[in-house]
């Protein structure tokens, strides 16, 4: 299967902290990618880096080499507009733009960008919508503020709107962690449906959650990678203690 | 005296004070308020509005010059005023985090206690004097100044009030920096900003001084920005000062009108800022 991602010795700072240790990891196509992690460990700024948002952070500052593609990211000409563009982000808190209407919301990617062909928005917003499994919840209020969805509708509305720009990678920082079993259920369901035209990377707190949706965990621990490997062994077979201590529940 | 009840006449004693501070913020401007009714209100009427002054010595007439003059001389305030200050106020929110934004911050806060006739001096050495003309565009210009530092100090604390997961909700769509500062940050900051140029806009309404060496006065009607142009807070003073009863009768109704005015604006100011989300959000924290 082929890398959309290659990460060489990534390495992450805020101000004079250093947060993430040489991250060497691939990213697969068409698959989905788990990050676990205890808390503060750098599973956040691990995925920011690769849509380079990391630096937008005063003080923040990474080296090493992020490649999408073969292209590295991180190179001189490259604009990092264009590299979030292609690669879409799913935020740990569910951030609606208050000011917007649910399908301004999910619009909003392209608006912002000047699109404004209305036909062709209403065909994306509601396949955005439904990928997301909004649609039919929101489909007769359109209208009304995005805001005043519950929790877990503004998360699935904020996946719809990182799906409406037609990335070509996910990026998810524990979608999941606002939501009810049922609404989990569903975004889990999403990802399965997602992964067949996505690579997806996705981080959670919950280690049933890698088990089921992902093929690939990797585990950080106080800003290094641990160990990556096929998520069935690291779950059944992890090669390293910490590993072993943390999806047994012994710290973190 | 247990201290259950020691607590309890401490606690009576500050609301008593913070009440007393209350009457003594409200009662003096119900006072002013009244008496400008008391005095002012027989010589509202129509003509006030619509009718232009009378020549010394004939009785009637109005003050509409005066009233439009306030008003072309404050949307010309506004126009300067709000493109300066809000661009003022983005750079201090989103690049002001340095010295240079520092001292921008600390002069406008001086700009801000700068007694207003220096302001209207300022205004005559670089609009008037070159002109070598009074005009309503130099008159305009000092009221702007007057308002950029209150428009710029509340921009930035708008924009500082918007959460950063908002700037990067946009950044991530891959939205850059400069759309994302103005279709979603200012965008969400608007209500509060709004309110802001309109406490702006009330202040510079009642500016006297800067008007006598810029926007002078007119017993004319004039719309024209290259002219002297009368005002509401000048054509009180010239009519105050006079020896005219009739005059002094007007100025009690002009002063009137121009109360209505601010407080309408300031109503206008509340009613923006309840509206704000950020500015809610801020109070409930
Ligand atoms: N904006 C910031 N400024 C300074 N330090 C930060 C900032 N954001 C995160 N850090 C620090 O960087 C480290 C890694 O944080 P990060 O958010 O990547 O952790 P995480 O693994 O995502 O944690 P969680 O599971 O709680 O979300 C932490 O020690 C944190 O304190
Ligand atoms: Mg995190």
């Amino acid at each position: 299967m082929k890398n959309r991602v290659e990460v060489h010795d990534l390495s992450a700072w805020f101000d004079e902290q250093q947060v993430l240790f040489d991250i060497n990891v691939a990213i697969e196509d068409k698959c989905v990618t788990a990050i676990i992690g205890p808390s503060g460990c750098g599973k956040s700024t691990f995925i920011r880096c690769v849509n380079r948002l990391h630096e937008t952070v005063p003080g923040a500052r990474m080296s090493g080499r992020v490649l999408l593609d073969k292209d590295d990211i991180y190179a001189q000409v490259v604009d990092p507009v264009a590299i979030r563009k292609r690669i879409g982000m799913v935020f740990q808190r569910p951030n609606p733009f208050p000011t917007m209407s649910i399908f301004d919301n999910v619009a909003a990617g392209l608006k912002l960008n000047g699109f404004r062909r209305s036909a062709e928005l209403q065909e994306i917003v509601q396949r955005s919508l439904e990928q997301a499994a909004l649609w039919d919840q929101v489909k007769d209020r359109l209208g009304e503020a995005g805001a005043s969805l519950s929790g877990g509708q503004q998360q699935r509305l904020c996946i719809a709107r990182a799906l409406a720009v037609e990335p070509e990678i996910l990026l998810m920082d524990e979608p999941c962690s606002a939501l009810d079993p049922a609404a989990t259920q569903r975004v889990e369901d999403l990802l399965v449906e997602l992964q067949n035209n996505y690579a997806i990377v996705i981080v959670t707190h919950n280690m049933q959650q890698a088990a089921r949706v992902s093929k690939y965990t990797g585990f950080f621990l106080n800003g290094g990678l641990i160990e990556f490997d096929d998520t069935s062994r690291i779950f059944t077979n992890p090669q390293d203690k910490r590993t072993e201590d943390y999806i047994t529940g012994r710290f973190g | 005296m247990n201290p259950y009840n020691r607590r309890r006449l401490v606690s009576r004693i500050m609301l008593g004070l913070c009440a007393a501070s209350v009457v003594v913020v409200v009662v003096p401007l119900l006072l002013i308020i009244g008496y400008l009714i008391y005095q002012g209100i027989s010589s509202v009427n129509l003509a006030l509005f619509t009718q232009m002054p009378k020549p010394v010595g004939e009785s009637g007439g109005g003050m509409a010059n005066a009233i439009a003059g306030s008003l072309l001389l404050l949307g010309l305030a506004s126009g300067f005023g709000m493109v300066v200050g809000v661009m003022t106020g983005i750079y201090l929110a989103e690049f002001g985090d340095n010295k240079f934004g520092f001292i921008v911050r600390f002069l406008s806060e001086t700009l801000n206690s700068t007694p207003s006739i220096i302001i209207g001096i300022f205004a005559y050495t670089i609009i008037v004097a070159p002109m070598r003309h009074f005009s309503a565009l130099a008159g305009g210009f000092a009221l702007g100044v007057i308002m950029v530092p209150i428009i710029a100090r509340t921009t930035e604390d708008m924009i500082r009030l918007v959460p950063t997961s908002l700037r990067e909700a946009s950044l991530a769509l891959g939205v850059n920096k400069w759309r994302t500062i103005f279709r979603v940050v200012l965008r969400t900051a608007s209500p509060g900003i709004l309110t802001g140029i309109m406490l702006a806009l009330a202040r510079a309404a009642g500016e006297t001084a800067p008007l006598l060496f810029t926007a002078l006065g007119s017993r004319f009607w004039s719309l024209s920005v290259s002219e002297p142009i009368s005002s509401l807070p000048v054509q009180i003073y010239t009519y105050a000062i006079s020896p005219y009863e009739d005059w002094h009768r007007q100025a009690w109704a002009g002063a009137l009108i121009l109360i209505g005015i601010v407080v309408l604006i300031g109503l206008a100011a509340r009613f923006l800022a309840a509206r704000s989300s950020l500015v809610r959000g801020a109070r409930r924290r």
